[in-house]
């Protein structure tokens, strides 16, 4: 193939962009079913976070097909908090990250509802 | 192999983002969470910004005209940021449309459905479906909302459709008066003329009806050819296709052709690339820096490496696309006789200075409409996207290449960048002042207006 002598230094490239499970163990396929079933049924048990979360998160954050982490989804968190810790991932919801908008598509959210809606996502069952 | 072009095209230019050593996710600079009590209001590509006195997001009609007569102003309405012009930043308040969402009613028998305002075009192609209708036609974002997409002409490709706004058949306003105002064709019908395409200058905007049409498949198909093939037969592709659109890949030569067309073949969705499609996004990215010649000979190569490709999905599933990679974007839209020529000249311009740049240039062509504003009014155009990575300063490219689209008389994009004020648009709209005459009249005050919007009307 052409690509083949340029393979090494675009692997390595490709490496710091894809975004999917780096650092992160196998996970089975079965384990995977269970995170995504859950991502696309749990909400904030506060009614007006609730509603924040549904309109503003959901949609990617229960989205297998997309590259945010899933809610719920401990292991997929963990290392982003680690990495950056809370304020960190506030921040990237304030700024925008990659596919994320600034604000993380909820304009009328305060810095409360922000940190709430990280939480929840990263596990808190609040 | 399943390598969709916006994936090659966006993966494309950050891995060369990233092969040139340039910053490609991270922000050069993280501003405060907030400033004086005030939370930073960013556009998507994050260039557009604003700390707004008052982030509001009103769920009906009632609270919005609340929010008129109560709230600071300027008010901004705001969707989802999608607009890289300064449409939304204000001092005052923001006001989100989200929770103005949702398929109101639906009329089985004209296949019209009224919307609300704040609706993701995402969000709405399930629902229609369900409900027996489709968009008629859709961009390649899915994320913008309606009212967005139709107060900045937003629109998608193929010579027999326009502008989503041209598909409005009604909408609801609430006024600067916090009156609730209905306008469609029989009433009010200068009112209608001038809302359908309006940049939230007449007030904001909370319902939509739509000219649908039946759910119905699409087979997309895509392919890449050399650039001087492409510019012979783009018209005839244009013309023997439902939807017709490419890209330039800068520094190629070479083109990517995407054609839909409705059809009863059974669904074949897209499926995840594989390795060989991420093996040419590689090399695609890895050379980009190098000269011009050996530019175009790596990308060239990875680019004939590429083979057509098709799948069959429902109509909304398969005209959006994904924006992993942010951008800035200038676009004009111009004659058609005149586009293809001025494409030609941007490409020798831009590859004669060697100007550092990676993302490939969208081509569409757009039927014309009568709609005051639109930039698609009473002439068949062409439309030229022109983008830039979202942490590059898009200005020196942008200006270089702006005058040769107002050279062929191109007329900007609403919500993306450009440096038209008021007598040059009064040039180039022939109802100029009819629209500004009913702005005028539906907000003395100015209470809509932000200083962006200030300097595209002319009032000071």
């Amino acid at each position: 193939m052409k690509l083949g002598m340029i393979g090494a230094r675009a692997l390595l490239l490709s490496v710091a962009i894809l975004p999917a499970a780096c650092g992160e163990a196998p996970q089975s396929a079965e384990e995977r079913a269970v995170i995504i079933a859950a991502a696309q049924t749990r909400v904030p048990a506060d009614p007006v976070l609730a509603e924040k979360y549904e309109r503003a998160c959901q949609a990617c954050h229960a989205d297998p097909e997309n590259t945010a982490p899933l809610s719920g989804d401990v292991r997929a968190w963990t290392p982003r908090l680690d990495a950056r810790g809370s304020e960190g991932l506030l921040q990237s919801t304030l700024n925008g990250f990659e596919g994320m908008p600034p604000l993380g598509a909820c304009p009328d959210c305060g810095i409360n509802d922000f940190e709430n809606l990280i939480a929840f996502m990263a596990g808190d069952t609040k | 192999m399943n390598l969709t072009r916006r994936k090659l095209m966006m993966q494309g230019a950050a891995i060369a983002a990233l092969a040139t050593g340039k910053p490609f996710s991270a922000f050069a600079e993280t501003p405060a969470k907030a400033q004086e009590q005030r939370i930073k209001w960013q556009n998507w590509s994050g260039w557009q910004s604003s700390f707004p006195e008052a982030r509001l997001a009103p769920a009906n009609a009632a609270e919005v005209a609340e929010i008129i007569a109560s709230s600071p102003k300027p008010l901004r309405p705001v969707g989802t940021g999608h607009s890289f012009t300064a449409l939304v930043p204000t001092d005052g308040t923001i006001m989100s449309l989200d929770r103005l969402s949702g398929v109101l009613e639906t009329n089985d028998q004209t296949l019209e459905a009224t919307v609300g305002a704040g609706t993701k075009l995402g969000d709405l192609g399930a629902p229609l479906e369900e409900r027996g209708q489709a968009l008629i036609n859709m961009p390649d974002i899915n994320r913008q909302t309606l009212a967005g997409s139709i107060s900045t002409s937003t629109h998608g490709t193929g010579e027999k459709f326009g502008s989503l706004s041209s598909y409005v058949t009604g909408l609801e306003l609430v006024t600067a008066n916090s009156d609730t105002v209905w306008c469609d064709k029989d009433n009010q019908p200068e009112l209608f003329q001038a809302a359908r395409v309006s940049l939230g200058s007449l007030g904001i905007i909370t319902k939509i009806r739509m000219q649908n049409r039946t759910p119905h498949r699409i087979n997309k198909r895509t392919w890449v050819m050399p650039f001087d093939e492409m510019m012979e037969q783009a018209d005839t592709f244009a013309a023997e296709n439902r939807n017709f659109e490419f890209y330039y890949i800068p520094f190629s030569s070479m083109c990517m052709g995407i054609s839909h067309n409705e059809t009863d073949e059974p669904l074949s969705p897209s499926v995840a690339e594989d390795d060989d499609g991420v093996m040419t996004l590689k090399a695609l990215g890895d050379y980009l820096g190098w000269s011009p010649s050996l530019r175009e000979y790596f990308i060239r190569s990875a680019l004939e490496d590429v083979p057509p490709e098709s799948f069959v999905d429902t109509s909304w599933k398969v005209y959006p696309s994904e924006r992993s990679v942010r951008f800035n974007e200038m676009e004009y839209h111009l004659p058609r006789e005149n586009a293809l020529q001025a494409l030609k000249e941007i490409r020798t311009f831009v590859e004669a200075e060697n100007i550092d740049f990676f993302f490939p240039w969208e081509f569409r062509y757009v039927k014309s409409d009568d709609i005051w504003l639109s930039p698609f009014q009473g002439r068949e155009s062409c439309s030229i996207a022109i983008h830039r990575f979202h942490e590059e300063d898009y200005k020196p490219l942008f200006s270089a290449i702006e005058p040769i689209l107002q050279k062929h008389g191109g007329r900007p994009h609403w919500g993306k960048l450009h440096t038209l004020t008021a007598p040059d648009f009064a040039k180039l709209y022939p109802n100029w002042n009819d629209f500004r005459a009913v702005r005028q009249e539906m907000d003395p005050e100015g209470i809509f207006l932000n200083a962006h919007l200030r300097e595209v009307f002319g009032i000071a």
